[in-house]
């Protein structure tokens, strides 16, 4: 029976991966992952640094910009740094041997932290202390630098109101340029910040820019005048003594982990590593429809040329089933390693570090515990799938036919993806955990719930009644199969013939 | 006692309403080519299925050498009446891919398909894919595909549907070349022109009932004999002699008068009779009746009853 059972699994493997379509398919979503992944970072603005000329009047506000900048640049630095340890380096030794350094790497959007990482030394610092934990000596590439402030060159110190429109004009269209330490740089922006610029707005501060569709910088300019303005009005309160103190503070708010041990903080990778299953969910979702219609195609090919028959005094339709179910597994299988390989293929080709950081939250996710979980979740998804549209396929006898039937059945099977958002949103809430509990959608959102930590009794009850539909549905699936296996009318409705599945002189 | 090939007794099988076979006997002895005829409807494919144990019987008993179908798979070849074959494998890999099913080891099944290609002509078209190949030709790699794994009993359902005369012929020696291996061959038909060149026995099959199994001797004596004579003048005397039960004179157009024989007669006495009255007939034909005939009236027959 086993050798049957194999036989026809290799052939049904064999006759779905040699199809064009498959082929077509297979390639064609590393193509999207190319096209998704290449095309914005080929076709769009290519990375460069905006550089800003400050022209301030006051001589109250151009050292505010000049911080903000750079810390803004500290950020995106220190956090492209913790999304590289955390793919390349050992976290846990280095939490033990330089927590500093390591609280830094966690919260990398935290101010303490930026203020930690700027004064000792920026990421060339970070990287000596972090050099004895790395486990690849893969490179850290260093994000460029979004924003700079060159010195403001003298005939725009000295321009008048409106000589100052017509010299920006001349920066910001490159005939005149700024040096930037030493270097001629083309200014894409110029700040003019006039006499008697104040809280109350009646004189207004001036942004040129060579880009006034960049709306993002001219944001990151309004909030720092703002917090200058804001600042400068409060120092007139304060004693004068005091009056260069910073007023600013940093709420530390700490993102805890109940079920991890005391104590234990989520840092911003873990807080983003747990949205990589969504990924996998929708993976899984693709592989299963994909698959699935292969294997509605097939029997319904076997039913029209009448090879199931040959097949059916060749083999018992149980025998035919798995072999049929085995091979589409394996398809399927397949089918998810090219698509992962590809997307971390073409992934390292366009950006290392975000790949190390997916794997490395993979790692995080896919532990000794969870490991089954997740691949229990793969097989009884793709068996789950592959069974409805095989139970399609056996009371049906043509694509017209089926067409009827595959539009509520693939209404009910993209419901996950509808609700994904939500339960995203609130991965351990009522309307998750109700819906976590429909054995066909538990694959979807119990891998999606897997990092946020569901109870442990709902992680492996669901399991446990996703396990036992899977085998109820093969078993019903399974009747259904051997009753119309060789019927090629359909004068029947989908509900007779499931009714009468059970008939008791259908040959085993 | 000699083995039985095929042994049913008094099966019986339903679908709904519909008596698809009805307390049906059959024996197949080892050996010979037996044709399985039947009107569209009549249960061939439903009896076909029982002994190839797709269908248990709702009642009575199905034996194949003296086993459950099921449990003889290994000694039953198939051959379907459409091309039951991957149209896009190739046609070695077909034929070994039914007969590693059947038992053969996967490592001779493909040496085996290539040499059956080779001896029956096809070696050629061994690595053609299926959906390459003509009808005729498709339908000898689904024969040798069912005969791959050496059967004993093969089955063959409407195995000349949708072939030119030549493919016909040239499946019909097919078919004669595996029957001369011993191997016992049944295949249902409605083209009686086959079943009478090929068949060394009949069974007819209307509405689920058997109403013949016989040679094809047997069922030409179903029917009495009819006479055709083309002659100049009036043959209304030969309704005068005891062996005729009827005389019809040439329809308009034609020149030869029919005489239908009573039940048993030779008709001897026609053409003596003609010279009696003073007439030499140009043409006098004695056929006995065509299977096509037989089988016209034993279906009208089941139909009447």
């Amino acid at each position: 029976m086993i050798r049957r059972v194999l036989l026809i699994a290799r052939q049904e493997f064999l006759k779905y991966v040699s199809r064009r379509g498959f082929i077509f398919s297979l390639l064609l979503m590393p193509a999207i992952f190319s096209l998704s992944i290449g095309v914005p970072i080929l076709l769009g603005p290519h990375p460069k640094t905006n550089v800003v000329v400050v022209v301030d009047r006051t001589g109250l506000y151009a050292a505010a910009i000049e911080t903000a900048v750079a810390r803004e640049n500290a950020q995106a630095e220190l956090t492209a740094l913790a999304a590289y340890a955390t793919g390349h380096a050992d976290m846990a030794a280095l939490g033990r041997a330089d927590p500093a350094l390591a609280a830094m790497l966690r919260e990398p959007d935290r101010l303490t932290e930026i203020k930690m990482f700027q004064a000792h030394g920026g990421s060339r610092h970070a990287l000596e202390a972090l050099s004895p934990f790395l486990r690849s000596h893969v490179p850290f590439i260093r994000p460029m630098s979004h924003i700079a402030v060159a010195p403001t060159p003298p005939d725009l110190t000295q321009a008048n109101g409106a000589e100052v429109t017509a010299l920006a004009r001349t920066y910001l269209a490159g005939r005149r340029e700024a040096r930037l330490a030493g270097t001629p740089q083309i200014v894409s922006t110029i700040i003019v910040i006039p006499k008697g610029f104040a809280a109350d707005g009646a004189i207004p501060a001036q942004y040129f820019s060579a880009d006034t569709a960049a709306q993002g910088d001219a944001d990151f300019v309004r909030r720092v005048l703002a917090d200058a303005l804001s600042l400068h009005e409060l120092q007139q309160f304060l004693p004068p003594h005091s009056r260069t103190a910073s007023l600013e503070a940093d709420a530390n708010l700490q993102v805890i982990d109940p079920t991890q041990a005391a104590g234990a903080r989520l840092s911003a990778a873990e807080r983003l590593g747990q949205f990589v299953p969504v990924g996998l969910a929708v993976l899984l979702f693709m592989v299963c429809f994909f698959n699935s219609a292969l294997l509605l195609q097939s029997v319904l090919e076997e039913k029209t040329t009448r090879m199931i028959e040959v097949l059916a005094s060749c083999a018992s339709p149980t025998e035919i089933m798995t072999g049929k179910l085995l091979g589409v597994c394996a398809t399927a299988l397949l089918t998810v390693a090219v698509w992962i390989g590809a997307l971390f293929v073409i992934g390292s080709f366009f950006s290392q570090s975000t790949v190390s950081f997916v794997i490395a939250s993979l790692g995080q996710v896919a532990t000794f515990e969870t490991l089954p979980l997740i691949l229990l979740y793969f097989l009884c998804g793709i068996l789950i799938y592959s069974a409805i549209f095989l139970g399609i396929g056996a009371v049906t006898n043509s694509l017209p036919d089926a067409q009827a039937l595959l539009g509520p059945a693939s209404l009910i099977i993209v419901l996950p993806m509808l609700f994904l958002r939500v339960i995203i949103a609130n991965p351990n809430g009522t309307f998750a955990t109700v819906v976590s509990w429909i054995p066909i959608y538990t694959p979807f959102f119990m891998l999606v719930r897997l990092p946020f930590h569901p109870p442990a009794t709902q992680l492996w009850l669901t399991a446990l009644c996703v396990v036992a539909t899977t085998l109820l549905l093969l078993r019903q699936i399974g009747q259904l199969f051997a009753r119309n296996l060789l019927s090629t009318t359909s004068s029947a409705g989908f509900l007779t013939k499931w009714m009468s599945r059970r008939s008791p002189r259908q040959s085993p | 006692m000699t083995e039985l090939a095929v042994e049913l007794k008094g099966v019986t099988k339903r679908f709904g309403d519909l008596n698809a076979v009805s307390e049906l006997d059959l024996d197949l002895p080892l050996g010979g080519i037996v044709g399985f005829l039947g009107p569209n409807g009549a249960g061939k494919t439903t009896t076909l299925r029982i002994l190839l144990g797709l269908y248990l019987p709702d009642s009575g008993t199905a034996r194949i050498f003296g086993r459950q179908a099921r449990d003889v798979r290994a000694r039953v070849g198939y051959v379907p009446e459409e091309r039951g074959l991957y149209r896009r494998m190739r046609a070695d890999e077909s034929i070994a891919y039914i007969a590693a099913l059947k038992g053969v080891p996967s490592s001779r099944a493909l040496q085996r398909a290539r040499v059956l290609l080779a001896d029956f002509g096809l070696g050629a078209f061994a690595r053609e894919r299926i959906e390459g190949l003509s009808k005729g030709m498709a339908q000898k790699v689904q024969l040798l595909a069912a005969i791959a794994h050496d059967p004993d009993f093969v089955i063959l359902d409407e195995p000349f549907s949708g072939l030119d005369p030549v493919s016909q012929k040239e499946l019909e020696d097919f078919i004669r070349g595996i029957a001369r291996g011993g191997k016992t061959i049944l295949f249902s038909t409605h083209t009686m022109e086959h079943a009478q060149r090929l068949c060394d026995r009949l069974v007819v099959l209307v509405r689920g009932r058997k109403r013949f199994d016989g040679t094809l001797g047997q069922a030409r004596n179903l029917l009495p004999r009819r006479a055709l004579i083309g002659a100049e003048g009036d043959l209304h005397f030969l309704t005068a002699l005891e062996e005729v039960a009827n005389v019809a004179p040439p329809a308009e157009g034609r020149e030869f008068w029919l005489v239908d024989l009573k039940e048993g007669a030779d008709g001897r006495s026609l053409l003596a009779e003609c010279f009696r009255h003073g007439i030499a007939p140009f043409h006098f034909d004695l056929a006995p009746p065509s299977l096509h005939d037989v089988f016209m009236a034993l279906v009208e027959k089941a139909n009447a009853a």
